[in-house]
């Protein structure tokens, strides 16, 4: 009996262990942030040219600059009353001058070919005339709000200038690259007693506690890139003027008091841009190179071997130019040379790129200020990125980083360069903000990219 | 670049789960005693953990019962988003059961049948609603197998029996995980489900010296399991703009056929028992698991899916083993104590760790109570599985961060001889 009252006590404390088994959970089942974290972002200063001002698919719209990289850390940093210069659908870009906003993908492959063993993507601009409510001359921005907000921008950010028109440039017309958007997001003269204000005396007046600062890349896409209006190629920014401007500048954010965080410039003849027409003859129906009767690709007139073919080739290959005079469908002109970039153009490319980001190491080393490396960021997209079971690389389209511009990043493409400066941010000055969730992110993208109805 | 075509999207993930995904508890009176039983294997269960060891039984026995498992993983991370990111699984009880019969045929020859499910388990991530940040990777994974595997043992001496068996094996697997159509940022959801049979051998020696010292090894074969007649299904949202809705349905089939190879792992056991005093004996077993046969997880689709006819992934188990060490003591005619603990060692390695199966190095500890009445027996286990926490640093899905575990275990196995 004795055995028996044992055992049963043995079976009591036996079902107490069993119960008292769980795992253990931690208080904090995500990152908090200190209030000398939220002080630190509380005035966030964006400063610098297109991928920074959330610029995509050939236009700046408030989608898009919602969805920037400047945007998400302000978003991850806390910050209040962040205000950009959102620009209504469709937006204003490249292809403003005739009267387009921004590039949609209409099909992945065209319907109208339905024998290409290739898919071969249409892609077209929405033209302003879609949207009569939309005024791009007086009143671009979504609402008066933005348009008349009392301070600066918290972006400041402007698609198509130069390093130097961050402190020089008050207008279009008072800058070295005539950027259109200058006036539209600077917003000059500013009421009294302000007047003429330039984008960094602008960001000096919001008394920022962080500045982020890309700058540099339109300086050598402005040559490289094809450009519809001006046809003659501007010699791109000398090495020597880039470095002599940026120092300036670093000086200048440096005496506001702010933290300030810099890139470097990505290799821009990665990009979809310089790599997705080939500089052969496609053949329409199969979209894969045309052959001819030795088996033997057959190169496009005008491109030597080494050439990379632009983008907005594309357009011209369709009104016949570049093929040989033995297509039916030849005008008999040789492809552009506006779209074509040369082995000598290439490497004046290469070679700036290189001398621009020397420059800026010796520049931030020497002034104690931290770059993120983006150089090397889109080197590994080039060379396909993971992460979670996402796989990122730079191809055109499918490749989800780069935009239908085939330069600028994605919504996707933003929220992994939002990480690699935050990586940066949380090393250089102490602090923990946590990184993007990047599927949560490309969650919300879904829905306000493609209108799901039903799940 | 556009050969590459339509993206690396779809890498399905794994199966599942235990040192891989084993399951040795399969009797609750072996359980109790950490699953030392290679050597004593003294009742009905004997047919899964040594059949040689059916050949003390005497006359009709039977036992049937099972195993309540109750895993909890966690994942940390991952850290290329918030290292604090705190994930649970979602909890589920699972039931392995087992059924086990004997018949002494002659004094010299017993034979034996085995209903069990030695491998196994099952995980899932997240709901459809609160999607989890790994859901690219796997949102819920099943498996199943069971196996119905006669045996025959033979008393060659008084003091050693040998025994061989054979298993025909079924296994059901269900796998899911979301996919994402980069070009229309869309999350789509994959299920693949297949079920098939394998074929596999068991053998078994038992040998006793000095009547008080018993040795045991086991050997159970790999099976290979042909999934060729599977299938897999994808799921998107409905969009407003139908020519999206068009590409998905063409590059996403709503339903095909799907094939894959699954070689689960062969076994090969020692034990040793010994028996101090009457009422008191110990048992220590080394158990060894082929899992290097899980290289890969390659599936081949009837029709392409986001425009690739096959998805590879790498997985590269390495064999893995258990210490296992258990004792006995009986109390009077009615009641016994049983006690045990076992360390499992992982076989899977760092880089290839993933949600499927968020496995490390286990500590093992069972305690468990017999009851005996006439010809009725009633055995209960308790087992918790501790598994070391799992810092994960340049897995091969960039998907790094720290899994822990645990899961108890509770047996409850009845015998009847007739």
């Amino acid at each position: 009996m004795k055995k028996i009252i044992r055992s049963s006590a043995f079976l009591i404390i036996l079902l107490i262990i069993a119960t008292a088994c769980s795992l253990y959970e931690p208080k904090i089942k995500s990152t908090i942030l200190s209030p000398t974290e939220k002080m630190f972002f509380s005035r966030i200063v964006a400063l610098g040219d297109n991928i920074i001002a959330g610029y995509q698919s050939a236009a700046l719209t408030e989608k898009h600059q919602r969805k920037s990289f400047v945007a998400l850390l302000a978003k991850q940093g806390d910050a209040t009353d962040f205000q950009q210069p959102y620009i209504a659908y469709p937006g204003l870009g490249s292809e403003s001058y005739a009267g387009y906003g921004i590039l949609k993908l209409k099909y992945l492959d065209n319907p109208e070919t339905p024998q290409t063993v290739v898919p071969d993507p249409v892609i077209y601009a929405v033209p302003f005339a879609d949207y009569p409510d939309f005024d791009p001359l007086n009143m671009p921005f979504i609402s008066e709000e933005v348009m008349l907000w009392a301070l600066p921008y918290n972006n400041l950010a402007i698609p198509g200038i130069y390093v130097d028109d961050i402190l020089k440039a008050t207008t279009k017309l008072r800058s070295r690259s005539k950027s259109g958007l200058i006036d539209v997001i600077l917003r000059n003269p500013l009421p009294d007693p302000y007047g003429y204000k330039t984008a960094f005396q602008q960001a000096k007046l919001y008394q920022p506690s962080l500045i982020l600062c890309w700058i540099g890349m339109y300086d050598i896409l402005s040559y490289a890139q094809y450009n519809a209006i001006y046809n003659v190629s501007e010699p791109p920014t000398p090495k020597e003027d880039f470095a002599k401007y940026y120092a300036e500048l670093m000086d200048s954010l440096k005496s506001t008091g702010a933290a300030v965080v810099v890139a470097n410039i990505p290799d821009i003849l990665d990009m979809p841009y310089f790599n997705t027409v080939p500089g052969v003859v496609i053949d329409t129906v199969t979209n894969t190179p045309a052959l001819d009767d030795n088996g033997n690709q057959i190169p496009l007139t005008g491109v030597t071997e080494g050439d990379l073919v632009l983008l907005p080739a594309k357009g011209f290959i369709k009104r016949g130019y570049g093929l040989p005079a033995s297509f039916p469908n030849s005008n008999g002109e040789p492809l552009p040379d506006d779209v074509i970039l040369d082995k000598n153009e290439q490497e004046i490319v290469s070679n700036l790129i290189d001398d621009y980001n020397a420059a800026i190491d010796s520049i931030c080393l020497l002034r104690k200020i931290p770059v993120v490396d983006m150089y090397s960021f889109f080197k590994e997209i080039t060379n396909t990125f993971h992460t979670a079971g996402l796989t990122v690389s730079a191809n055109f389209i499918t490749g989800g980083f780069y935009s239908l511009d085939g330069i600028h990043p994605t919504d996707l493409g933003h929220a992994l360069i939002a990480n690699e400066w935050l990586r940066v941010i949380n090393s250089s000055f102490r602090v923990s903000i946590p990184p993007v969730n990047v599927i949560d992110a490309i969650d919300s993208i879904q829905y306000s990219d493609s209108l799901i109805v039903r799940k | 670049m556009f050969k590459k075509l339509f993206l690396l999207l779809f890498l399905p993930a794994s199966f599942v789960l235990a040192s891989g995904f084993s399951i040795y508890e399969q009797g609750s009176r072996a359980t109790a005693m950490g699953g030392a039983f290679i050597a004593r294997a003294d009742d009905p269960s004997a047919v899964f953990y040594n059949p040689a060891g059916i050949s003390q039984l005497s006359g009709w026995q039977i036992s049937v019962g099972t195993t309540a498992i109750q895993p909890k993983f966690s994942f940390t991370g991952p850290s290329t988003m918030d290292s604090k990111l705190y994930t649970e699984a979602q909890k589920n009880v699972f039931f392995p059961t087992h059924l086990y019969l004997s018949y002494s045929v002659k004094p010299w020859l017993t034979a034996g049948f085995g209903f069990y499910s030695p491998f196994g388990l099952a995980t899932e991530w997240g709901t459809k609603e609160h999607p989890w940040v790994g859901r690219l990777l796997a949102t819920r994974t099943e498996l199943q197998t069971f196996y119905y595997n006669p045996v025959i043992a033979a008393k060659v001496t008084d003091n050693l029996s040998v025994a061989a068996g054979v298993s025909l094996v079924q296994a059901n697997v269900e796998m899911e995980k979301d996919v994402f159509f980069t070009p229309r940022n869309l999350f789509g959801h994959s299920k693949l489900k297949a079920n098939t049979t394998g074929l596999g051998v068991n053998l078994g020696l038992r040998y006793t010296l000095f009547k008080r010292l018993h040795l045991g090894a086991v050997y159970r074969s790999s099976v290979t399991l042909n999934f060729d007649d599977g299938e897999a299904r994808f799921t998107f949202p409905i969009t407003t703009d139908p020519i999206i809705n068009n590409e998905v349905s063409s590059l996403f089939p709503a339903k095909t056929k799907a094939k894959s190879k699954l070689v689960l792992p062969a076994t090969f056991g020692l034990g040793i028992a010994y028996e101090a005093t009457t009422n008191l004996s110990f048992e220590f077993d080394y158990v060894y698991m082929g899992w290097h046969t899980y290289d890969r997880l390659k599936v081949t689709f009837a029709d392409p899916v986001g425009g690739e006819k096959e998805t590879v992934s790498p997985r590269n188990y390495s064999d893995s083993f258990s210490l296992r060490f258990g004792l006995e003591y009986r109390l009077d005619q009615h009641f016994t104590l049983r006690a045990g603990y076992l360390w499992d060692y992982h076989a899977v390695p760092s880089a290839y760790v993933e949600p499927t199966l968020p496995e490390n190095d286990r500590h093992n500890y069972t305690i468990g109570l017999g009851y005996r009445l006439k010809s009725w027996s009633v055995d209960v286990a308790y087992q918790i599985l501790l598994q070391d926490d799992r810092n994960i640093k340049q897995s091969v899905n960039d998907f790094d961060g720290k899994y822990t575990g645990l899961a108890n275990l509770y047996g409850l196995t009845v015998g009847y001889a007739f």
